[in-house]
Order: C-alpha cells, then sequence, then structure tokens
C-alpha cells in the first residue's frame, strides 16, 4: 500500500502526543495507567473492533453504515442465547456467524445487484436494529450466565484489559491479511480499479462480498466485547457509534474513495479519539459537544485528505493524455 | 430496412433489453404515480384492518405528523436529485428551532416576521454542507455525517441544559400549529405551499433543470456550460432552507423545544423521498412524489400504531420500505445505468 | 421549417476570407505529438472532409478548435478573426459547435430538455416557457428529419438517435459559423444518413461551414466540397473533392515507404519486415462463428503457436470488443473458442489465464494497470496467488520475479517500487507486458500495444514480440499502425464494422488493400 501523505501516521503520533499532554495538563487524575487504560478500553475496544471491519468495507469502494445495527443485534442474540443456558463456547462463534451473514446479506445487495451502498445499509440498518427491537424488546437482558462477561471485563493478570488485547489482537491478524495476504491485495486493488482487477483476474464480486462479511463478523466480535464491558443489551444502543467509527477510519488515513489504508493508521487514530474522549471526559466537556469535537475532526481529517491526495493524484497521472 | 449498429456493448444490451426498458422508461416517469396507487391501496388496507382509521380525526393526525415529514422530504428530495445526501436534517432541526425560537422569545412583539429566523439558521446549515459537498469535494456522507454531530452538538452547546417552553412563547407560534384558514390546518397549506414551490422551482427554473443535469450527468455539464459545483451548492442552501421552515413548524407543535430532538428525522426524510420514486442515483423524482412518499410513510405509522404494532415493526417497515423502493429502483433503471456507463466509458477516436 | 431567418452571412462563399485558418498548430500530450504545424483553411459555406488514419491528430485539431483543448502553438481564425476559445460554450456562443460519437447527454431527461439545457427560453418572469421550448424543439427534429417525439426520454434512444438530439443542439444555439461532425454516420442506418446529409447540405447554402471526419469514404464521395488529408499530426494537402479519387485519397492518407516513415530514426527503419516463420506449431487459439449482438458477428480464425497475427482496422471497428469477448470480460452471444483444441465455456478472464491466454487492454492506465501502485505491485498481481505460500505474500518471490522481468524488459525506473503513474508511456506498456508474460501465457492478445509511446521503445516492444512469437507463443496484435501490422503480422485479418472483410497473407498485404478493407462498410439489408 502507499503512503498518501508522508507522514499521515507520523503526524497521527505527533498529535497523539500532544493530545496527551494536554489531557494531562488540564486534568491531574489523567496521567495513570489505570485511568488511561479503563478509558481507552471503553471507549476504543469495541469501536475500534467495528473500525477495524469498516475499513475492509472502505478499502474497496463502499460503506456500510449498518454496522453499529448488526453490532446491537449481536448484543441481543447473544443476551438470547445466554437465556436459553447456551454455553459461552457456543454462543461466540453463533454470533460471529450470524453478524458475519448480516454483513454476507449486504454484500450480496450491494455487490451483485450493484446497488448503492449507502442507501442500501440505511434500510438494513433500520431492518437488523428492527429485529434487535423484536428479540429484544424494549428493556433489554441484564442476567448472563458467566463467561459471557469475560471477553468486555477480564484483564490478563489483572493489568491488562482484555478488550484492549482482544482489540490487539484484531488488529494484528486483520493488519495481516489486509496487508500480507493475497485476499488483501485483492481488496486494496478492487478499491483502486475493479476493472483492472477483473482484467487480471481477481475476483472482483467475491472479494467485495467478503469484505462485507468480514465487516459484519468484526461488528459481532465487537458485539460480544460489548456485552462484557457494559452488563447489558438494549436493542437501542450503538447510535453514536456510526460517527466514531467513520471518523476512525479516515483520521486513520483510510482513503473514502477506496484502495488505500493502513491498520496502523487506524489504530493510531483510534488511540488519539480516545485520548480526546478522555480528555474531555476529564474536563466536563458534556456528551454533546464530545460529537461535536468529533464531527469537526471527521470534516477538517477528509478536508485534509482531499486536499492532499488531490494534488498528488493529479500531479502524477497528468502526464498521459 | 434492418438498423445498423454501432459496435459497442451498449448496442448489444439495447436489442435485447430494449422491449422491455421501453416499459420502464415509462415507468420512470410515473413513479410518482405509482406510490399514489400504492398509498391508495394502504390506506384501504388499513380502513379494513382498523376501526378508527378512516375517520376524519385520524386523517387529521396523519396530515398533521405529516405536515412536517412532507416539508423535510422536500428538502431531502432536492439534495438526492443531484445524486448526494443529507445527512444532518435532523439536527439542522433541532439547530435551527432551538437558536431560532430562542430569537423569537427574545424578541415576543415582533410578530411572524421572525419566521425568518430559523429559516435563516437553516440556510447557513445548508449552505455550509453545500460549501463542503460541492467546493470542498468531499464525499456527501462523510460530510453530511459531520455536521449532523456538530450541528447538534452546537445546539446543545447554545442551550446550555436549558429548554425553551411553549409558554414561552407569543402566540402566534403556537397558533401556526393549530390554527386554520378557510377550514384547512394552517400547517397543511404551509407543506402544501412548499410542494408547489419546489415542484415549480424543480420544474419550471432553469436552475431546476440543472439540479436534475447534475445529477443526471455530471460529465456533459461542461459542455452545456453549467457549472455543477454552483448547482450542488444551491441545492444544499435550498435545502437547508426548507429544513429551516420546517424546524419552526416542528417547533410551533412542540410543547418544548430541546436540543435532542428530530432525531433520526433524516433517516425518515430518506426513506419518505426514495419510497416516493427520487432515484438516490441521482436525476429523477419529482418533490410532489417525495411529498407522497411522506404522506404514504405517516400513513403506514399510522395504520401500524393504530393495529398495535410494536416499535420494532415501525422501524422495520421504515427500513424494509428503503431497501425494497432502493432494488425497484435498481431494476427499473437498469437501462438508464447501462446508458450512463456507455456515456462514460468514452473514446475519442 | 427552420424558423431563424435564411439570411446568408458575412464570410460566405465568394467574399474571400476564409471562414477557418489554423496556422502552425501544433499539440502534443507527454512527448506525443499529436499535431505538428498544421495550417490550412476552411471557406465559408463549404462541406469539408477532413481525412486521416487513426492517430493522425484530426480529433485534437477538432477540440482545439472547438474548445476543448487549448493548443501549445499556432493560431486560429475564424472569419479573419483569432480566436482561440478556452471553453466549449465560448465556442458556442461564436458559432462553433463539435459533434463527437459519444452523446454527452443527460439520459434522465427528454429530448428538449436535452437540447435547451442551460438555454430555455424564458417567459417574463423567469420561469421556463415550455410551450415555446417544446415547439421549437418538435420544429428542429422535424427539419432534422429526426423522426423523434420531443418528449422522448433520452435513455431511450439508440446511439443514432442521440446523435440527432446532438445535432439538433447544436441547432437550436443557431450554429452557423462551423460545425465540426466526428464520424457522424457510423451510429446511423443509411436512411438517416442521407437525412443527415439533406439537412448539411442545407446548413451548407445557409452560409455554415461543415467539417466531416469520417473515414467513409465511399459516402462522402457525393457530398464533399474539399478535403483535407491529415497524417501523423502534420498537414498532408488540401484540395477540392473533385480532384481526388478514393484511390488517391487512401494513397495520401497512409501512402509512405517504411524508410522515410522516421526519417533520421534508425531504429524503426532498420526493423526488417519479420521473416515469414518456416515452421508453424500447432493451433493454439481457434475461434469459431463467434458473434456480439449488435457488435460483431461471424468472427472465425485461428492463431498457431509462432505466429504473429495482426488484425487491423479502423477504431470503432469492434477489434477490442472481439479481443475482450475472446478473454472473457464479455460472454459472447454464439460462437465457440477452443484453446489448444478444447472447447471454452467461457466465463471470465480468472478461467482464461488459467488456460493460458492473456490480454493486453488498449486502455493501458485504465485497464491494464493501477497507475498508484508500483511496478513490483501491477507486474504481480495476476500471479499473487502463485507466488504465496498458503495465500500469504510472499515479497521475496515478487521482488524476484519483478526484477527479472523488468530487467528482460528493459524498464526504465530507478527502482521497482516506485508508483508506474512516474513512468513514460513506453516504461508502462512494458510493465504491463511484463505483467502477463510472468503467467508464461500459450497466448497474447496485445491489444494497441504501441499506442502512444515513443519511437524508441516501440521498437523494442516489436523486438520482445518476435522474440516472443520464436519461442512459441502464439500471437494476436490488434493495432491501428499501418506499419506496424505490415512490419509485425505473418497474417493480416481485417476488420469493419463488426465483421471480417479480408485475409490477407504476408505476401498480398500491402496498406492501400488494408485500408480499404477497413473503410469497407456494411451494405444494406445484410
Amino acid at each position: 500500500m502507499i503512503r498518501r501523505l508522508p507522514g499521515w501516521e507520523t503526524t497521527l503520533v505527533v498529535l497523539l502526543v500532544f493530545a496527551g499532554a494536554v489531557a494531562s495538563f488540564t486534568s491531574p487524575f489523567y496521567l495513570s495507567f489505570d485511568q488511561i487504560s479503563y478509558s481507552l478500553q471503553q471507549s476504543i475496544a469495541v469501536v475500534g473492533l467495528i473500525a477495524l471491519g469498516l475499513m475492509a468495507v472502505v478499502v474497496i469502494g463502499e460503506i456500510d453504515i449498518s454496522l453499529p445495527a448488526i453490532m446491537a443485534l449481536g448484543n441481543i442474540l447473544f443476551a438470547q442465547l445466554s437465556q436459553a443456558g447456551f454455553s459461552v463456547w457456543l454462543a461466540f462463534p453463533l454470533v460471529l456467524f450470524v453478524c458475519g451473514l448480516c454483513g454476507l446479506l449486504n454484500g450480496v445487495l450491494v455487490v451483485l445487484l450493484g446497488l448503492p451502498s449507502l442507501a442500501i445499509t440505511l434500510g438494513a440498518m433500520g431492518v437488523y436494529r428492527a429485529i434487535a427491537l423484536l428479540l429484544g424488546g424494549q428493556q433489554g437482558f441484564a442476567d448472563f450466565l458467566p463467561g459471557y462477561f469475560w471477553l468486555g471485563s477480564a484483564s490478563i493478570s489483572g493489568i491488562v484489559p482484555v478488550p484492549l488485547v482482544v482489540l490487539l489482537i484484531a488488529a494484528l491478524l486483520f493488519g495481516f491479511v489486509m496487508h500480507w495476504t493475497v485476499l488483501g491485495r485483492a481488496l486494496f486493488a478492487c478499491g483502486l480499479n475493479a476493472r483492472t482487477a477483473f482484467l487480471s483476474g481477481i475476483r472482483v464480486y467475491a472479494v467485495k462480498i467478503v469484505a462485507f462479511t468480514i465487516a459484519g463478523a468484526m461488528s459481532g466480535l465487537a458485539s460480544l466485547v460489548y456485552i462484557g464491558q457494559f452488563q447489558s443489551a438494549r436493542a437501542d444502543n450503538a447510535s453514536d457509534m456510526l460517527l466514531f467509527t467513520v471518523t476512525a477510519v479516515v483520521l486513520g488515513g483510510v482513503d473514502i474513495f477506496g484502495g488505500r489504508g493502513n491498520v496502523v493508521g487506524l489504530i493510531l487514530s483510534l488511540l488519539l479519539l480516545g485520548t480526546l474522549e478522555n480528555g474531555m471526559g476529564l474536563a466536563n466537556v458534556s456528551g454533546s459537544v464530545q460529537t461535536l469535537a468529533i464531527g469537526t475532526v471527521l470534516i477538517v481529517s477528509v478536508l485534509i485528505a482531499q486536499a492532499g491526495s488531490w494534488s498528488t493524484v493529479m500531479k502524477r497521472l497528468g502526464v498521459n493524455s | 430496412m434492418k438498423r445498423r449498429s454501432t459496435p459497442g456493448a451498449l448496442q448489444a444490451e439495447s436489442l435485447v433489453v430494449a422491449p422491455l426498458n421501453r416499459a420502464g422508461v415509462g415507468l420512470l416517469r410515473n413513479r410518482a404515480l405509482g406510490v399514489s396507487v400504492f398509498l391508495v391501496l394502504l390506506g384501504l388496507l388499513f380502513s379494513g384492518l382498523a376501526p378508527n382509521f378512516a375517520t376524519l380525526g385520524n386523517v387529521n393526525t396523519i396530515a398533521l405528523n405529516g405536515a412536517i415529514l412532507v416539508v423535510v422530504a422536500c428538502a431531502e428530495a432536492i439534495v438526492v436529485i443531484t445524486r448526494n445526501y443529507d445527512l444532518s436534517i435532523g439536527s439542522t432541526v433541532a439547530l435551527a428551532s432551538y437558536v431560532g425560537l430562542d430569537i423569537v422569545r427574545h424578541f415576543p412583539h415582533a410578530g411572524p416576521i421572525l419566521i425568518l429566523a430559523p429559516v435563516a439558521i437553516g440556510t447557513i446549515c445548508g449552505a455550509i454542507n453545500g460549501v463542503l459537498v460541492a467546493y470542498g469535494r468531499l464525499p456527501s456522507v462523510v460530510a453530511t455525517l459531520g455536521t449532523m454531530s456538530v450541528f447538534r452538538g452546537l445546539a446543545f452547546l447554545y442551550a446550555n441544559g436549558g429548554q425553551i417552553n411553549g409558554s414561552d412563547l407569543p402566540p402566534w407560534v403556537e397558533r401556526t400549529a393549530t390554527s386554520h384558514i378557510f377550514g384547512i390546518s394552517t400547517l397543511l397549506l404551509v407543506a402544501s405551499a412548499v410542494v408547489v414551490l419546489a415542484s415549480l422551482m424543480l420544474g419550471k427554473l432553469r436552475i431546476g433543470r440543472q439540479i436534475y443535469a447534475i445529477g443526471s450527468n455530471p460529465e456533459a455539464a461542461v459542455f452545456y456550460g453549467l457549472n455543477a459545483r454552483r448547482v450542488v451548492f444551491t441545492a444544499y442552501t435550498m435545502a437547508g432552507m426548507l429544513t429551516g421552515l420546517a424546524a419552526f413548524l416542528f417547533a410551533a407543535r412542540a410543547s418544548w423545544i430541546v436540543p435532542y430532538l428530530a432525531q433520526g428525522l433524516e433517516l425518515t426524510a430518506l426513506a419518505a423521498v426514495v419510497v416516493g420514486g427520487v432515484s438516490v442515483l441521482g436525476g429523477s423524482g419529482t418533490a410532489l412524489g417525495a411529498a407522497i412518499g411522506a404522506v404514504t410513510l405517516a400513513t403506514l405509522d399510522n395504520g401500524l400504531v393504530l393495529l398495535g404494532a410494536s416499535e420494532f415493526a415501525r422501524e422495520l417497515m421504515q427500513g424494509a420500505a428503503i431497501v425494497v423502493a432502493v432494488v425497484v429502483d435498481a431494476l427499473l433503471q437498469r437501462r438508464l445505468r447501462m446508458v450512463l456507463k456507455m456515456m462514460r466509458d468514452r473514446r475519442f477516436s | 421549417m427552420i424558423a431563424t431567418p435564411g439570411t446568408v452571412l458575412e464570410g460566405s462563399a465568394g467574399s474571400g476570407v476564409a471562414r477557418l485558418s489554423v496556422s502552425q498548430l501544433s499539440k502534443s500530450f507527454g512527448g506525443i505529438h499529436a499535431l505538428r504545424a498544421v495550417s490550412f483553411d476552411i471557406a465559408p459555406g463549404e462541406i469539408h472532409a477532413l481525412l486521416g488514419e487513426n492517430g493522425a491528430g484530426k480529433s485534437t485539431l477538432v477540440k482545439i478548435v472547438s474548445g476543448l483543448h487549448v493548443a501549445d502553438h499556432g493560431e486560429v481564425f475564424l472569419d479573419g478573426v483569432p480566436r482561440l476559445f478556452r471553453t466549449p460554450m465560448e465556442a458556442r456562443r461564436a458559432g462553433v459547435v463539435a459533434v463527437y460519437q459519444d452523446p454527452k447527454l443527460f439520459p434522465h431527461l427528454d429530448v428538449t430538455e436535452n437540447i435547451f439545457m442551460g438555454v430555455q427560453p424564458l417567459h417574463r418572469l423567469g420561469t421556463i416557457d415550455r410551450r415555446r421550448m417544446y415547439d421549437r424543439s418538435a420544429e428542429l427534429l422535424c427539419d432534422l428529419e429526426a423522426g423523434l417525439s420531443p418528449t422522448a426520454m433520452v435513455a431511450g434512444l439508440s446511439i443514432g438517435e442521440m446523435q440527432f438530439v446532438e445535432f439538433a443542439r447544436a441547432m437550436a444555439e443557431g450554429v452557423d459559423r462551423l460545425l465540426f461532425l466526428d464520424e457522424p454516420t457510423a451510429a446511423l442506418t443509411p436512411s438517416e444518413t442521407e437525412r443527415l446529409f439533406r439537412v448539411v447540405r442545407r446548413l451548407r447554402d445557409r452560409g455554415t461551414s461543415i467539417v466531416f471526419i469520417s473515414h467513409r469514404l465511399e459516402e462522402l464521395e457525393d457530398l464533399v466540397d474539399s478535403v483535407t488529408v491529415l497524417r501523423d499530426g502534420q498537414h498532408v494537402t488540401t484540395r477540392a473533392a473533385a480532384e481526388l479519387d478514393e484511390a488517391a485519397v487512401v494513397r495520401l492518407m497512409v501512402g509512405r515507404s517504411i524508410e522515410d516513415l522516421y526519417p533520421g530514426r534508425t531504429e524503426l527503419a532498420a526493423e526488417t519486415p519479420r521473416a515469414v516463420p518456416s515452421h508453424l506449431g500447432e493451433v493454439r487459439l481457434s475461434v469459431r462463428g463467434l458473434a456480439q449482438r449488435g457488435v460483431f458477428e461471424n468472427v472465425s480464425f485461428d492463431v498457431r503457436a509462432g505466429e504473429v497475427v495482426a488484425m487491423a482496422g479502423l477504431v470503432g471497428a469492434g477489434r477490442s470488443e472481439i479481443a475482450q469477448t475472446i478473454f472473457g470480460a464479455t460472454p459472447p452471444t454464439s460462437g465457440q473458442i477452443f484453446v489448444d483444441g478444447k472447447l471454452t465455456k467461457v466465463s471470465n478472464p480468472r478461467q482464461m489465464l488459467s488456460l493460458g491466454l492473456a490480454y493486453l487492454p488498449e486502455d493501458r492506465d485504465g485497464e491494464g494497470l493501477i497507475p498508484r501502485l508500483s511496478i513490483m505491485r501491477n507486474l504481480v498481481l495476476p500471479i499473487m496467488g502463485r507466488l504465496s505460500h498458503f495465500g500469504v505474500v510472499s515479497p521475496a518471490r515478487e521482488r524476484d520475479v519483478s526484477r527479472r522481468y523488468a530487467a528482460d524488459l528493459q524498464i526504465k525506473a530507478q527502482t521497482i517500487d516506485q508508483a508506474v503513474a512516474t513512468l513514460s508511456g513506453g516504461n508502462r506498456q512494458k510493465v504491463v507486458l511484463a505483467k502477463w508474460l510472468a503467467m508464461n501465457p500459450g497466448v497474447l492478445i496485445l491489444d494497441e500495444p504501441t499506442h502512444g509511446i515513443d519511437i524508441g521503445t516501440k521498437a523494442q516492444v516489436h523486438a520482445i514480440v518476435r522474440s516472443l512469437a520464436e519461442r512459441g507463443l502464439a500471437i494476436l496484435l490488434i493495432s491501428s499502425d499501418l506499419p506496424e501490422v505490415l512490419r509485425m503480422g505473418d497474417r493480416v485479418i481485417v476488420v469493419a464494422d463488426g465483421r471480417i472483410t479480408g485475409v490477407f497473407s504476408r505476401a498480398d498485404a500491402t496498406q492501400e488493400a488494408i485500408m480499404s478493407a477497413a473503410s469497407r462498410r456494411r451494405e444494406l439489408g445484410r
């Protein structure tokens, strides 16, 4: 994959350090391992998993806004399985499977029928949320069998929170697939020029559908962590997540038009956003203002990305008639 | 005499698909008709199933609930026709109604002229969207997702924990929602006026036709001397203006105004627009269609409530409606999309 | 029936001032000279044919005069006044319009809206006067004898009908000075063509000058007043049509001896025509009765191992479509394809690649490469799987393969990690070539492989193709470059309008013969 702006990731690192510095200035509570790890795990573990999945879809040049809704569905399903007495070892893969299936459905509609991805996933979002409501009703669940929480609440040797470990492992795996496997290469190629990829023997349809399915499965994984963290399942959670997820992806240097991106950048941007949230929370900034901040970050980062890549692209491709 | 044809994939397709698509082309022009038929059927269905559906009072409820949706649907339609989206409508309504009505609250004697306050704010919001999408060249999804949160955040900031009570406002505000002119609710009249004006703009003004042109084939624009960016900017600004008006109507009907109102309104607006025959691929659809779509959604929701359906069912309907409408639209437009593709894969000799 | 009064224009025939005068017009695209110091005049009120092979510079000239491109050097005079239009709209307002083959219309809107977009007649209040608009549209369409309803939706029209809409639009804006028609009859039925010619004659009589770019020489015979021939970006001649016959025109269009083709350039001049291979291998690719409805039909030929079959024809004849159908990018409507003697059920390129058949697309940057990726990444794109260890990419192997082929093909670049976009056209082509060669194909289809690249690299590519043939590959070479066809092809198949119109052995192939066969139009009723 190509570096878009020289040092997009470097800039993120700098910003991250800067944000951390500002946070520690504005609040004496900031600079503590426990505080930081707790806050990060709360804010970016679940979102990060969804953002990884979203990255796969954005890389092929599409978008899927139903991912948070798939997560909500996963939540409810997980809860139902608990109620039905399933062992956690059965419930985990089942949820992943169902959520992956939702992603697959999105993929089929968008890729095979050639439908515009925003509109379709918008509708799908409503459908998935509704199904979650159907299964879960309004009130949500709170009693779970033991073991269901482990992914979200335990910590390894009492220090490192499992959610962050899950995120890390997922990011490593995902990054491996995206940057070191034939599938990953194919994803990027399809996002850059699907026609060339097709004429080079890549199975474009299959690859694109796989991207959507992976995104769905990642949302399923996110739902497993979510249950552990928040220890309840309600059908209408995850509305704010969409903004955070999309911002994380864009800020992470993934080109919104497809074909470029880097998991390292995504993780850095998640850390940066997490620190922002942490700092704002400690400074008693209200939730909606935090949302405002994130929205602004989204707009600004896309603008910068556009400005940067535009001139480079124009310059380079201006050569051929 | 045999028709000669040019080498090119389109010609091959056209010969095979042509008979089917003459009909498809006809259908495309009459989508509004199709939705109306569907609406009537829906009405009949519900009258049969629910006893209190077909009462004057209920129809009135539908009308009042639908009126505001009609206005935002027109706004969203204008944007969608240019092949863009506006996901910030709900937040714009919140910001415009809060700030706008706060201004009204501060100047209780200024009179109805202050309707311009929320309208102006809506227009500014729309203009911001327009700048980002048209001149900043941001994909409209991302841009309006961002402004969605920014506008709402601004509303919260401005409100600073407070709210505006209906009782704080001068009486003419509430009267807009409750009064009747010649026996018809003022709200309805306003909504109808919006539909008429939007249709006039889209159908009879040059800018309106350019909105369709840009949505249909932006690359052809330069050959016609059309400024694609200015057209998109204008579309968003006009949409913002209508959203501001909707914000006022919303506030007029509400007992109190809080910054978290109208969440999810953009989704409903998009559903109305799509159901009403406006294609998300751009270039087609009418304000009237969007309005009928809005009324259809309002009717659907109302009927389901009367039938005792849960919130789940209503949300499912909305989501399913979008998916079905988009699929139908894509199928109907198969040939059109091929034509577009042909026009894009240009080969100069 | 045309509503505008038929006043004859100033600067009309006989007044002595040329309607269009270009002087020393030059334009290059990234090192390729499209136009070289072209100068000629077009008289007012005449029908003028602009002829030349593909790449002769005709389209570039039109685009410059009509405001799409800006010339590097030279001047353009309209009725004696120097004018250089910067946008098509400026040109339109001055009465100069070009109508191209590919329609630039709005498919969702109807014919009338397309004609009047941006210039709709208005009521006093500023709203569109639909009645006047539709009336005027009906008049225009009637005058053009277009046979179209003013309310027909453009998406439902055939390409020919869309072109009539474009003509109507040109007329609606009062094109009264200069009208360029680029291959206008390619998509028209014979009767539509007659209609068009009638209109064109009428316009000419009113004082407009019309320039036809066309290859249909026999059509133009009765229509055209004078002719300009361009060759390789240079002006060859401008003469009255009466002075020329078809054979003479063809000679002017292509006539050059191989040696004085590139005077001073020894590489190509030193190239001798390929020796006819003494011993050809088996048939590796065999096509029977291949057809794509509406695009091409009845295509049958064989390519043997060690053979280079050249496929000549005009742009738009359907050769790329044939190639892409063989490669599996589009399914054929009928016909059979045999690879190494076995009938294939063609479904996609991946399958054809696995059978050893590779296709180098005409659109290098759009279909052959991903310019933003590195040389290496582009090169290994089709063989990533083969080079991987169970799906995990192996940079070592990829680098190895890439270096080898980059060296073999002499790709000029600093590293194989630099983006292909930074390479010259010739080197980019080598990357695409390397990409397919790395797959070890048995059959190679090359679509315009030397289009738009410099002479030195051209020669290199030819050398590569020759050595491939010697190694036993079966090669189908699609080319619009006649000298290349003659030099490289062991056999020449000529395609015109989707049909094979000539097959020549090395001995019989001459430029004139090929050009004739390429210009042959499908006859009425067949």
